[in-house]
């Protein structure tokens, strides 16, 4: 790896950044103070080559320039020599708006997804039961309490980049087009980081083109900083649906509409993944489902938080308990009477056996007492009121998926190279990166295939100007996904090293592009969760997970079994949930070994987490709490409408 | 004004403002970039540092407090035996905190380990200033457990014999 | 040294005596105990507006004193939240260790004194209404004819009407005097996050002994972190009128009494603080009915 920084603190700029009070308002005045040689005010205008951030085909400027499309734009960058002088320097700038009358149409997002099959039934005769749900899921947009700090440093002909980051090329593509500075001499230095969902993804990219632009003008190292940020967009899916004299759905349909903020960022890979999520498990006549993304002047999240594979399938399993309680059972009973044993086949997900997710459940029904309890809620509810009781049980099932979708997959070409030396050694030319617990198992797997015993012999290239770009690392894609492809290219490589001249090389895609689906399924997992709302404090509290997950294969158990813990424990709290003393995760992990798949943890997890608590949200605190994520505040509100 | 301190091994004399908070000079007046957040009053608590010895967070220790003690930041407590002994811990239960909390969490165990904490109410208060939720208290407790364990056996000296 | 930024100097008296001296050179200046609280402001550093002159009183010697004898403890100011825990947690009043400890983690605790925790400005933590309920009483000390004055005055003196603690100019409590309870009913209860979400959050605490079915020497504090203490002798005579066990129409009687006096105190509290106030009142009544009906008076 090339030099890290090595120059005093003295001799650099300090950058801090002014961000837009609100969103949707034009710059009406931008007025600095007086700023000597050592200060570097950066405007929208200042950079030398565009000021935009592009990835997937999409892009958002830098810094505002005339509009500020959303609230936290950055508006303007200022270096001084130390982060006091600049923070002081900071609070003398004024910055006037006024509001755009006319919004601006946003005429970069894709037309609605739309999918479907069988013909709809127009139920003019009554001939079936009506039913309507609604699930909805609030913005969140927030600072995650983290620092960023982007440094930027020439040494030679070469520009350093100091940053955290899900996509070291997404940083060097967006330097070389802020700066101009050719990508061939950006070296990046990736600083540790946990991406809870998908931040470090452009944010740092961001900074960094800042930074870059202010090394360049100064001549000077740059460091920058800046609060993090998460944002999930709102969401809201409507089903209707006709259901036979059983209770039975015939014909359903499905609209998701997804606000991804001021900004959309691969908004075609979200529909896909969300109507992944949206098609019901269970055999219908006719469906028709649709994604829609629209856009508002608030901070754009840059993979939409999740993907969407996540929240559609929370939205499905909600839909599912909703149904059950129509039925007047249990959503354990429910769902055994109404699906099938295999899945139906359609383009997103394959026709897959129902039974390894009836296994999960009945595990986490009959750990969490799941049956009795919903049935005893509900009772309970029905004899004391609204007040008078306020528990709630929920559960979500589901399968998982990994990765970017086929035709993702087929479009962005990310890949990586698999060398074997002429010293017997494999060299892996790729920019997946990742942490170091990961790294350990892929140098595992690829030595027991090629070089067996000799994990050490496997190594991954410092990144430099030749890396090849394998995408970015959201929501543990890399581990899902890139695994099954380095472990398929390993398996060439060990034939091609016997029969070719070294050293032999082989270019392989970062994900599968040959799959007939959008996505495979991969591993199932069932959760309950329980939750309780203090009637003094109306503080919300989950007093137990219960989780069954079965996979394939196994790679790390006690990597996955913190890995799911930690995203249950994450999506509770982000949703607004306590976590009392009492508070466990009772988790059963197995696996089959039949298939070898790996699927994206974070994804399935926090997906059915999701559900679950929804539901359980629905048992213990009526319609109006469906809307996560749900602060003590609100239910009060929801109380105090209902008394 | 002109502060002595000695941070991480180091005895250095430091000439910043005075009610400059530790966390922000740990960043920028040290020469080395410590890993601690600042947040701004967010009481994230992720900047926890020890000064002589005690568990404190950083952004709430001004500069003037400081003189004459000995700040402790995880980048040199990480390589302290008694590290090892809190590595043991998650390994053996399984679980270990995300990049964001790992230094912060890593020396709140320690004051724990260190006082021999094992009321699980005591030791769930103490961890609850740091905000980040990737952990769950079941295991948060079981680490502690473990690292007392772990501190105890290594404690105990073998018997000499001559 | 930073542009336009001028470090502020910080005084490091060592005794009572160098303080008064100090602070009559430097009558504008700050005082800094634990620090938990000007730290934990958004954006305290850097700013131009702080004082330029800072007097840490944790040097002072006598601010530090913990004394106790069979009526009373007497701490000093800069005696931390967490030494009050180790040294007085069985003999203390439950009502004060149970405000310690809802505070949670001893790094915070470690740091806060109690002499800072009732001088805050803008900003009322839950220690002031715990004193109140206590009878507690502080030494305040003051400067007077360029002297350096001290008295002892109840905490209810230094609440101003709108429920903060006002101290007089240059003036500081130095030390807190706590009686030893004999009280059989203490109760205190913190909900919602005072240092992050100030708006919704509230603080009670409640002392009385409760002889049969009557409550004597009740005394109630709510404490709402934005506005302030809401203490009155009229509650605690209402309290000290009840028989107890309540029935659900005397608990909303009680309720819309503590209310009217809550809002007439504090205009615009919070919907979800009001609730929060009516939920603890519950729980208090809960709890007082629950020892009525099930204990005899003699093992109460």
């Amino acid at each position: 790896m090339a030099d890290r920084k090595n120059f005093s603190r003295y001799n650099m700029r300090c950058g801090i950044l002014l961000h837009a009070k609100a969103g949707n308002e034009r710059i009406a005045e931008l007025k600095l103070p007086d700023l000597d040689a050592r200060y570097l005010a950066l405007t929208g205008s200042d950079l030398p080559g565009s000021n935009t951030i592009e990835f997937m085909g999409r892009s958002m400027p830098l810094i505002a320039k005339e509009t500020i499309s959303y609230k936290d734009q950055i508006v303007l960058a200022l270096f001084a020599p130390d982060y006091e002088s600049a923070t002081l320097m900071m609070r003398e700038v004024s910055l006037s708006t006024e509001p755009i009358k006319e919004a601006e149409e946003n005429s970069t997002l894709p037309d609605s997804l739309e999918y479907s099959w069988g013909d709809m039934y127009d139920n003019s005769d009554g001939k079936y039961k009506e039913a309507e749900t609604e699930f909805s899921l609030t913005r969140i947009a927030r600072h995650n309490r983290r620092l960023y700090t982007v440094t930027a440093w020439m040494e030679g002909s070469n520009m350093h980049i100091e940053a955290p980051s899900q996509w070291v090329e997404l940083i060097r593509d967006t330097v070389e087009r802020a700066t101009g500075y050719p990508k061939r001499n950006i070296i990046v230095h990736l600083l540790q980081y946990t991406a809870k969902h998908d931040e470090y993804l452009f944010e740092p990219a961001m900074l960094a083109a800042i930074a870059a632009t202010a090394t360049i003008r100064t001549g000077l190292p740059s460091e920058i900083r800046d609060d993090g940020f998460f944002s999930r967009p709102a969401v809201n899916v409507k089903r209707q649906v006709l259901l036979d004299e059983d209770s039975r759905p015939v014909y359903e349909s499905a609209e998701m509409i997804v606000d991804q903020g001021a900004f959309a960022f691969a908004p075609e890979e979200y529909q896909r993944q969300a109507m992944t999520g949206l098609i019901p498990p269970y055999p219908l006549k006719g469906f028709r489902g649709s994604v829609k993304i629209t856009s508002s002047p608030s901070y754009p999240a840059s993979f939409c938080g999740s993907l969407g594979y996540s929240e559609a399938l929370a939205a499905t399993e909600y839909h599912i308990s909703r149904l059950a309680e129509e039925a007047g059972t249990t959503p354990n009973l429910y769902r055994a009477a109404i699906e099938k044993e295999k899945r139906k086949f359609t383009d997103y997900i394959p026709g897959f056996e129902l039974d390894g997710q009836r296994k999960c459940t009945e595990t986490v029904v009959k750990s969490s007492s799941f049956d009795r309890k919903w049935s005893a809620n509900t009772f309970q509810k029905e004899e004391f009121g609204l007040l008078g009781y306020l528990k709630g049980i929920g559960i979500a099932t589901g399968t998982g998926i990994a990765g970017f979708s086929t035709t993702l997959s087929k479009e962005s070409g990310f890949s990586a190279m698999m060398t074997f030396t002429q010293k017997q050694n494999v060299t892996i030319n790729t920019s997946a990166i990742t942490h170091p617990g990961t790294m350990k198992i892929w140098k595992k797997r690829i030595s027991d295939k090629i070089i067996p015993g000799r994990p050490e012999g496997v190594m991954f290239l410092d990144p430099g100007p030749d890396t090849m770009d394998s995408g970015p690392d959201v929501l543990s894609r890399l581990v899902a996904s890139f695994t099954l492809q380095l472990d398929s290219a390993a398996k060439r490589l060990s034939v091609l090293k016997e029969t070719e001249k070294l050293p032999v090389s082989l270019k392989f895609d970062a994900e599968n592009t040959y799959y007939p689906c959008e996505f495979e399924n991969s591993g199932n997992a069932a959760v309950v969760c329980e939750v309780k709302i203090d009637k003094a404090t109306m503080i919300p509290s989950v007093t137990g997970v219960w989780g069954a997950f079965n996979f394939p294969t196994i790679m790390d158990r006690s990597s996955l079994e913190n890995s799911i813990r930690r995203t249950i424990m994450m999506t509770l709290r982000e949703n607004g949930m306590n976590v009392p003393l009492s508070f466990r995760i009772h988790l059963d992990l197995s696996e089959d070994g039949t298939d070898d798949t790996i699927s994206s943890i974070q994804q399935l997890a926090r997906g059915l987490t999701l559900g679950a608590l929804s539901n359980a949200m629905k048992q213990a605190a009526g319609d109006k709490s469906a809307s996560l994520p749900i602060s003590d505040e609100e239910i009060n509100k929801i109380f105090r409408e209902e008394e | 004004m002109k502060i002595d301190c000695t941070i991480d091994g180091k005895t250095l004399t430091l000439s910043l403002n005075s009610d400059k908070p530790l966390s922000l000079i740990l960043r920028e007046n040290t020469g080395d970039d410590v890993a601690v957040n600042h947040c701004n009053g967010n009481m994230c608590g992720l900047c926890v540092v020890l000064v002589d010895s005690k568990a404190m967070l950083s952004c709430m220790v001004p500069a003037f407090e400081i003189r004459g003690k000995t700040v402790t930041t995880f980048d040199s407590f990480k390589r302290t035996r008694n590290m090892k002994d809190i590595e043991k811990a998650y390994e053996s239960v399984g679980s270990y905190p995300c990049q964001d909390c790992y230094a912060s969490r890593s020396l709140v165990f320690e004051s724990l380990i260190e006082e021999g904490t094992t009321d699980p109410e005591e030791i769930l208060k103490e961890l609850s200033i740091i905000k980040c939720p990737c952990m769950d208290p079941e295991d948060s407790i079981n680490i502690v457990l473990k690292g007392i364990e772990a501190r105890r056996k290594r404690n105990v000296r073998r018997p000499q014999f001559s | 040294m930073y542009e336009g930024l001028s470090s502020p100097n910080i005084h490091t008296p060592k005794n009572l005596g160098e303080y008064a001296s100090i602070i009559l050179h430097y009558p504008i200046s700050s005082l800094w105990a634990g620090g938990t609280f000007i730290m934990s402001r958004p954006d305290s550093y850097p700013s131009r507006t702080m004082n330029a002159e800072i007097i840490y009183l944790g040097d002072i010697e006598e601010l530090h004193r913990f004394q106790r004898n069979d009526r009373f403890a007497e701490f000093g100011a800069m005696v931390t939240l967490d030494e009050i825990l180790s040294t007085g947690k069985t003999v203390l009043p439950h009502v004060l260790i149970e405000n310690i400890q809802s505070i949670g983690s001893r790094l915070i605790t470690r740091r806060a004194t109690i002499g800072g925790t009732m001088s805050t400005k803008n900003f009322t933590t839950s220690f002031p209404g715990t004193l109140i309920a206590l009878d507690a009483t502080a030494e305040v000390k003051f400067i007077k004819k360029k002297r350096l004055h001290s008295r002892w005055m109840q905490i209810t003196r230094i609440l101003d009407k709108s429920g903060r603690i006002t101290l007089p100019q240059q003036g500081m409590i130095s030390r807190v005097r706590i009686a030893f309870s004999e009280k059989n009913c203490q109760y205190f209860k913190e909900v919602g996050s005072f240092m992050l979400d100030p708006e919704n959050s509230v603080s009670t605490a409640f002392t009385a002994t409760l002889d049969q079915d009557i409550l004597i020497n009740p005394k109630i504090a709510f404490t709402y972190p934005t506005h302030g203490v809401c203490y009155s002798r009229d509650i605690d005579s209402i309290f000290s009128s009840l028989r107890f066990p309540l029935d659900d129409n005397e608990v909303r009687t009680l309720e819309s009494m503590i209310f009217t006096f809550v809002e007439s105190s504090f205009q615009n509290i919070s919907e979800l603080q009001k609730t929060r106030t009516s939920g603890i009142v519950r729980e208090i009544i809960d709890d007082l009915n629950e020892k009525t009906l099930t204990a005899p008076a003699e093992t109460r």
